[in-house]
């Protein structure tokens, strides 16, 4: 504008009426567009990328800062606790919908303690937490409880070695010698089971970025019955950090992750009757 | 519920929203200066691919500094200056490659009903502006534009007033030359020098912008970038 203009400098100036027009034109010719549809939508994605990520960020920070309290609070090392809690945390949204699916796929894992089984196939609801389903069945069972009920002969695990895990550790017959396992305390966080339906004989990096790059060994006590039975059976009750359900060949498989002391996973894959079917060694 | 309250929240409220905690305050801040950053990076950069990258890159710079605005000037006037800052990086990022700054790009942002002689005229005014330096054009578009005063234009681009008055000066004498076809108070006013022509992209010409089938023919191009 005029009123800014002028003063203390030897510059090329000119006259008043130039400067008019020039400022008219100038103030005329201002505008604010919005962009065009795909620049705007570009522009809308990338923020809600940086809200997400930021809000994740906060998120594990709240998740490190609680984790943390709980070790001072009960003087156990703070390190493995919060390894433990950073992958729980994207873990617990989709529980309600993993109990749900569960619920369908559950039936058909086929783990031998029929008395599991033989409990209404909707009162497993609750797989997510340590209530047992051995609530008296009112109703009837459902058509996909009786068309899964196939591997009920499915071999019978050693009845002592659901009492203790540390005997299960080595009836199993895993090679544990390269696994962290859960220590002495006995006081570990809970594993949440996964639904990723991923496949587990193709990319494994999709995978490993779904469960999380660290984990910690947790307990059994959040698992459904079956799962826990079944881990147990296979001697990796002291050193499962992740459970995850997914596909291997086109089977459904449940994938128990054991945390290697040098870094990085053992996927032991079992298969609706509670074998194994492989052990992948991830890094 | 409290995204219902950004709504209402001033551009201030939502950046402390966001200092204290809340990332979809400074989304419902950005979204709403949407069209203003657009606008802003493009007046800066007379491109719309730059303008786009500037108006990223500024979202982004707010982001990480939000929490280093002080209260101490207008919102409005540290935004100014981050989008300039982006515009200007982006500027340099490019000039390497001597990246020609497209005024038809610019105009395709305009709808293309958009037929007026204002928007002709319009036209014409931004690819004067973007023929003279970029460091006037700034300051021209601060200050004559966008109305900041000499002295907020100063705080935004970093200079002392004199400077922002200097450039403002030989930016006006530059675009006389240049739309002197469009007002005739500037073919006969224009009689005190010019300036001198220290255009970075080396396209400043004296030629005055001649309104006419160029213009048409970019109206016609498909919108977008």
């Amino acid at each position: 504008m005029n009123e800014n203009m002028g003063d203390g400098f030897d510059e090329p100036t000119l006259d008043a009426a130039s400067e008019a027009a020039i400022d008219a034109l100038l103030q005329n010719a201002q505008f604010i567009t919005p962009p065009p549809g795909p620049v705007a939508d570009r522009f809308t994605a990338m923020l809600a990328i940086e809200v997400a990520q930021q809000e994740k960020a906060q998120q594990e920070a709240a998740v490190y800062a609680a984790a943390e309290k709980v070790a001072v609070e009960t003087g156990e090392d703070a390190g493995a606790e919060i390894i433990a809690f950073k992958p729980r945390a994207k873990w617990i949204a989709p529980i309600s919908i993993a109990a749900a699916l569960v619920l369908v796929a559950g039936v058909g894992i086929g783990v031998t303690q029929s008395n599991l089984f033989s409990s209404n196939s909707s009162s497993s609801v609750p797989l997510a937490s340590d209530t047992p389903s051995d609530a008296p069945s009112a109703d009837a069972p459902s058509p996909e409880a009786t068309a899964s009920d196939a591997p009920t002969t499915a071999p019978s695990k050693k009845p002592s070695a659901s009492t203790t895990d540390g005997s299960l550790a080595d009836q199993g017959g895993t090679d544990t010698g390269a696994l962290l396992s859960s220590g002495s305390t006995g006081k570990t966080v809970p594993i949440v089971e996964l639904f990723s339906g991923l496949p587990y004989d193709g990319s494994l990096s999709e995978i490993v970025d779904y469960i999380g790059p660290e984990a910690a060994v947790g307990g059994l006590s959040d698992l459904s019955p079956e799962t826990a039975s079944c881990i147990r059976s296979n001697g990796l009750a002291k050193y499962v950090a992740a459970v995850d359900n997914g596909t291997y060949k086109g089977k459904d498989v449940t994938a128990v992750f054991s945390p290697l002391k040098k870094g990085g996973f053992r996927i032991t894959l079992l298969n609706s009757r509670c074998g194994k079917m492989a052990v992948l060694n991830i890094k | 519920m409290l995204e219902l309250s950004f709504e209402h929240a001033s551009d201030e409220e939502l950046l402390a929203a966001y200092v204290s905690g809340y990332p979809r305050a400074l989304e419902a801040l950005l979204l709403r200066r949407r069209d203003f950053i657009w606008s802003l990076s493009l007046k800066f950069l007379g491109n719309a691919t730059l303008a786009e990258e500037a108006m990223q890159e500024a979202s982004i710079a707010l982001f990480k500094r939000a929490h280093q605005f002080k209260g101490d000037s207008k919102f409005t006037t540290w935004m100014y200056q981050i989008v300039h800052n982006c515009a200007m990086d982006v500027a340099r990022k490019y000039r390497k490659s001597d990246v020609h700054v497209d005024v038809d790009q610019y105009t395709e942002t305009f709808s293309v009903e958009d037929q007026s002689d204002e928007i002709t005229s319009r036209q014409a005014v931004m690819k004067a502006l973007m023929e003279i330096d970029p460091d006037q054009r700034a300051a021209l578009v601060l200050v004559v534009m966008e109305g900041l005063s000499v002295e907020e234009a100063s705080t935004t681009l970093g200079v002392p007033a004199g400077t922002i008055k200097s450039r403002c000066s030989r930016g006006k004498a530059a675009l006389a030359t240049l739309l002197s076809e469009l007002d005739p108070r500037l073919s006969q006013g224009n009689s005190q020098g010019n300036s001198e022509g220290k255009g970075s992209g080396g396209n400043q010409t004296s030629a005055p912008i001649v309104l006419g089938s160029e213009n048409h023919e970019v109206e016609n191009r498909e919108g977008g970038q």
